[in-house]
């Protein structure tokens, strides 16, 4: 009798071990999809509250130097969220080519801290780019919002 | 065997629990968080759609002047703090504009149906783009005006053979009528000035419409130079011609004007009820 007592107690050990692994794998699975999920969200919700506009005049003779053959785009924060006025926080394309952070400035205009690009706040971005007369277009990535510009730059 | 089958069972089940636990939070989290993102974004597209603007920009030539006036015409209240202007594509932000007002008053909430208007001194501009907070963008052309003096001469209005009176014509190139006020004869100099006295050196000025001869504003007295005098107030909408004088001397004779300069600075009312001045310098009469 004791023999049947003894190897019930070892298989009731055993299961209760067998489901403490697959409750704890599966915790913890669980665990790093709901972080994931977490974290996706908070990426989401700030690319939705991103939001920025080239606001340059395309029809005026500023946003292309000839001579410094330099192009400035200014972009205002139009989103619900504040910004960094750096260059790792925006991506910049000129005719579809990548803009080296190298080539890339960023300076906040009339703002009190100039390292934030605080909400309908502008910065100027300037792009060492040399560009040949005729049609042009530039797009500015900042947290999956996409602003494409088109300018012409006189001969 | 019943007893390790419920045990096992409660484990995984509370294990599950703990699980759901962690899925729900984080997906409560997450919608929580993304409702409140398309919430904020869903407001800025009314926001968007509520605001309207109406813009103009005029260049007073004579006090070499920029006038932005923008008009709310939609629904929300506007902020100028975080309006920025263009001018010929370059920012100007609002601080360095010497004027900023909204309805004349200084203070950056711009409501529904209020007009800003911006002003500073600048070199003849072509565009203006004004942007409100949410990116609503409206550009125009800026239209130059000017008040310009032409065709002066000098006329014997006392009939002693002295040309003791000055005369030009006046134009205006603003868009809508403006209005003068009154001139100052700030100073004579030439070949007979030195005759003239400052004090009661003048005894009419008389303005009429060149296309009918009627006399629009006129003032009579003895007026010295560099003293303000005061006319009728008349809108000038087509050509008009001044008629200033008759100069004398401190013996109250006429003296002759040709040869001499004269420098005339008139005081108008723009369209919009600002009070300028023009001022020039005829030489030549």
């Amino acid at each position: 009798m004791a023999s049947v007592s003894v190897s019930h107690l070892i298989l009731f050990i055993a299961s209760i071990v067998i489901a403490a692994s697959v409750a704890g794998v599966f915790t913890t699975s669980v665990d790093d999809l709901a972080g994931a999920l977490d974290d996706q969200g908070l990426q989401v919700s700030e690319n939705v509250r991103t939001s920025v506009q080239v606001i340059s005049d395309s029809g005026s003779n500023n946003v292309y130097d000839d001579d410094e053959e330099t192009l400035t785009l200014l972009v205002k924060n139009v989103g619900t969220t504040a910004l960094d006025a750096d260059e790792s926080q925006l991506d910049v394309l000129v005719n579809g080519e990548f803009v080296t952070s190298d080539e890339l400035s960023v300076a906040a205009l009339d703002s009190t801290d100039e390292h934030t690009w605080a909400r309908g706040e502008v910065v100027e971005v300037t792009v060492d780019r040399e560009l040949a007369p005729g049609d042009h277009r530039a797009t500015v990535i900042v947290g999956g919002d996409e602003e494409r510009f088109e300018f012409r730059v006189e001969p | 065997m019943g007893v390790s089958t419920s045990a096992s069972l409660l484990v995984v089940f509370f294990g599950a629990l703990v699980a759901l636990g962690a899925v729900y939070t984080a997906g409560s989290n997450t919608t929580a968080e993304l409702s409140d993102a398309y919430g904020e974004s869903l407001s800025t597209q009314a926001e968007i759609q509520e605001t309207g603007l109406e813009l103009t920009a005029v260049y007073h030539e004579p006090e070499s002047a920029l006038t932005v006036r923008a008009d709310n015409v939609g629904s929300r209240t506007l902020s100028t703090e975080t309006t920025d202007v263009l001018v010929d594509g370059a920012y100007r932000p609002l601080s360095e504009f010497e004027i900023s007002t909204v309805d004349d008053r200084e203070t950056e909430v711009w409501a529904a149906g209020e007009q800003l208007r911006l002003e500073t001194e600048t070199a003849p501009p072509e565009r203006v783009k004004l942007v409100t907070e949410r990116g609503v963008a409206e550009t125009v052309p800026v239209v130059s005006a000017a008040l310009e003096q032409h065709n002066p001469r000098t006329l014997d209005e006392t009939g002693d053979g002295d040309d003791s009176t000055i005369a030009f014509e006046f134009e205006s190139s603003y868009p809508e009528a403006v209005t003068l006020l009154d001139l100052t004869v700030d100073e004579v100099d030439g070949a007979d000035a030195e005759e003239i006295s400052y004090d009661d050196a003048l005894s009419e000025v008389s303005v009429t419409r060149l296309e009918t001869d009627e006399t629009v504003a006129s003032a009579e007295g003895r007026f010295d130079v560099g003293e303000t005098i005061e006319h009728d107030a008349f809108e000038l909408g087509s050509d008009v011609k001044y008629r200033i004088g008759a100069f004398r001397d401190g013996d109250g004779e006429p003296v002759a004007m040709p040869s001499t300069t004269v420098t005339v600075t008139l005081t108008y009312e723009d369209p919009a009820g600002v009070e300028r001045t023009k001022t020039f310098t005829e030489e030549g009469f």
